[in-house]
């Protein structure tokens, strides 16, 4: 029955639309894979679609009055187009773009990936920590964060972003700021990357809902039993809510903590502007009773968010544990998360409300130093407010250890076949289980590096973005056997960082984000191939991805800040691959 | 103030670890102050040990307002302006002195 009145709604829904189709050529010939996309008047919206093999697109548009259309193909200039769109009108509209023919026009355009290959590294330990570290949670190379400047500019820059959290040792921080300072010197970047046309991404739409402002930091998105998108602000202590099918966007403010801005962290220097927050909700999963749980990494507290009554409720887990982080729920209703900066995984009990820490193995000695010291760091550097006190007495500098001090336990996920837990170690390049009864865990070092935010697929397959190392990795639980693969690259010299990744329930297909070159990819795991879908705005930075009953792949767009994507705010986005 | 309260309490943290660094510098004091008896007033002896402890020790700065030791930055290649390397020195003389002092005479009155 429900399907049904889904099914109508999207009917309905369909039936308001505006539809323009039309083609898009270069140079006289068809463009495969262009992405045409309408834009309202306010900018709140973009309606993307992809041209087949002939250049042929239709799109279907959602809102209605003046828009903007804008046609958009690698290697071509974009082209523009202005409409006004009745309810459910028809236009036909072509578009005929002309080749890039000013080297720094055509270097502007391309994704921060092929910006970055032109770094001139002179260690493959700086470029590492560099991967790791300042892709951490956002671009490098994009058009915000390429401008030229001398070694003293990026000095002060590298030291910034250490106060942010980049765990670096001073021959790093001292090797990328003097590769930032030669690399980025203004000059148009060659282009040679290869865009191979896949005719699935003619079937495929985006669809984008601006949110927040320009200092907003929606880390992750969650789609609710309502078909709602839920966003938390980590930098504004706010849960966005989106209807999708009205375009409503809705906040709701987690209630106010006896803690200074920051949270736990207030010593550090968090990202000016953007985490002007105490609590910083990060990651959410719903349980079977409607309600979300949110954890709160800046004030440590876990928070459940009912979408019926809007209504809010904190739990307090202990201010040692330090940056609670991904959260997912088992099928008892228990809630597990990782806390990342303290190297355990949480343990609720919504019934009982008792939490429960479970320490995580230390990894090495310098690593349980910071496990055991870390958060008395915080607690006096707190003493300063925003000082970065940490950085002048933490051992990941005098010790020389950069992140190896510490081990982040990560993304986390429940086994569909036994119930076991398992987690991510981003620094330390393993995973590990949890016998959710005993407790007792279990180790193992994945292939590639960076292990970052895994989940399981139906069979009990576990599958792992390798952060650093470009890769994908699926690991059969039962046989405890790895597979590797590579992501489809634009140029071989390019990289990406995958943050996240989910498994489709229904078809299997595991869709993972690039962000670093503008990309979602689709991997078929019985034909081990990649599907790479070009994304229709600069700077896109996905973290979880989330399906929606309409078949949408969701997530924010999060990149930090918030003022290097295109067009200055983040947003929700689905791409719809049928 | 408030940058300095920072200063002092960064420093009395990684204080350990400065006096891992100090280590040869302590230990060249001891010897001095062993082997001057004849020649040197307790004082002078005192005050002697006292600044080749604190040449060892010293801190300098550098941007995370980290510490180390003045000379260690000098062996690795960092600029310490002289200014900052005499005020740190002098600081740091007057604390070891006094300490030095104090512990000079709870043992005097322990043998008394």
């Amino acid at each position: 029955m429900r399907a049904w009145i889904l099914a109508a709604c999207l009917v309905a829904a369909s039936a308001r639309s505006a539809v323009i189709t039309g083609t898009v050529t270069g140079e006289g010939q068809p463009l495969a894979g262009a992405m045409v996309t309408a834009i309202d008047a306010a900018q709140k919206r973009r309606d993307t679609a992809y041209t087949d093999a002939q250049g042929r697109y239709t799109l279907r548009v959602d809102f209605t009055g003046s828009v903007t259309l804008r046609a958009r193909a690698p290697y071509f200039r974009d082209s523009t187009q202005e409409a006004t769109l009745a309810p459910e009108a028809s236009k036909t509209i072509a578009f005929a773009l002309s080749r890039h023919s000013v080297a720094a026009e055509l270097s502007a355009s391309l994704p921060a990936s092929a910006h970055l290959a032109t770094l001139p590294w002179a260690s493959a330990d700086s470029r590492s920590a560099f991967v790791s570290q300042c892709n951490y949670c956002h671009q490098v190379g994009n058009s915000l964060t390429r401008g030229p400047r001398g070694e003293d500019a990026w000095g002060a820059t590298v030291r910034r972003m250490e106060g942010y959290f980049a765990m670096l040792t001073n021959r790093e921080a001292e090797d990328i700021t003097k590769t930032l300072a030669a690399g980025f010197d203004g000059k148009p970047v060659l282009a040679h990357e290869t865009h191979v046309f896949q005719p699935e991404i003619a079937r495929a739409r985006v669809k984008e809902w601006v949110v927040g402002d320009a200092m907003s930091f929606i880390h992750d998105a969650d789609v609710g039993e309502d078909d709602h998108l839920y966003g938390s602000d980590e930098g504004h202590d706010i849960i966005w809510e989106l209807d999708r099918a009205s375009g409503a966007i809705s906040q709701h403010r987690l209630p106010d903590i006896d803690l200074p801005e920051g949270g736990v962290f207030a010593g550090v220097q968090l990202p000016i502007g953007v985490f002007t927050g105490k609590h910083g909700p990060h990651s959410m999963a719903q349980a079977k009773d409607g309600r979300f749980w949110i954890t709160n990494a800046l004030s440590s507290t876990l928070a459940s968010f009912d979408p019926a009554t809007k209504k809010f409720e904190l739990y307090e887990l202990g201010r040692t544990h330090l940056y609670p982080h991904t959260v997912r729920i088992d099928r008892e209703g228990i809630v597990w998360f990782t806390i990342t900066a303290s190297n355990e995984v949480g343990r609720f009990d919504p019934k009982t409300k008792r939490f429960t820490a479970i320490a995580l193995p230390h990894n090495g000695f310098w690593r349980g130093v910071s496990d055991y010291a870390f958060p008395y760091v915080l607690k006096v550097a707190a003493w300063f407010p925003k000082k970065n006190m940490q950085l002048a007495v933490s051992h990941h500098k005098w010790a020389d250890q950069g992140r190896d001090a510490f081990a982040f336990p990560y993304g986390i996920d429940v086994s569909p076949v036994d119930g076991s837990i398992w987690y991510a170690k981003l620094y330390t390049h393993k995973i590990g289980r949890i016998d959710p009864k005993t407790l007792a865990i279990t180790e193992f070092d994945t292939p590639l590096k960076g292990p970052r935010r895994l989940r399981f697929d139906k069979q009990g397959n576990l599958w792992i973005p390798a952060f650093d190392d470009s890769g994908l990795m699926r690991f059969d639980t039962r046989t405890q056997r790895f597979e590797t693969y590579r992501l489809p690259l634009l140029a071989h010299d390019e990289y990406e960082v995958p943050y996240a990744l989910n498994v489709h329930p229904k078809t299997g297909d595991v869709w993972i984000t690039s962000n670093m070159s503008d990309r979602i990819f689709r991997f078929d795991p019985a034909a081990k191939t990649f599907v790479s879908y070009p994304l229709p705005t600069r700077v896109t930075w996905l973290r979880d991805l989330v399906f929606a009953k309409d078949g949408g792949i969701c997530s924010s767009s999060s990149n930090l800040p918030a003022y290097g994507i295109e067009g200055g705010l983040a947003s929700f986005i689905c791409l719809y691959p049928e | 103030m408030e940058t300095f309260l920072m200063y002092t309490t960064i420093t009395v943290i990684m204080a350990p670890l400065l006096l891992v660094y100090g280590i040869p510098f302590i230990a060249a004091a001891f010897l001095f102050h062993r082997a001057t008896p004849l020649w040197l007033s307790a004082r002078a002896r005192l005050v002697g040990a006292s600044a080749i402890s604190a040449l060892g020790i010293a801190p300098g700065y550098d941007a995370y307002m980290a510490p180390t030791p003045v000379y260690v930055r000098l062996l690795e290649g960092y600029a310490v302006p002289a200014g900052a390397a005499v005020i740190s020195f002098a600081v740091t003389w007057l604390v070891v002195y006094l300490k030095a002092h104090a512990l000079a005479g709870r043992r005097a009155r322990q043998y008394a």
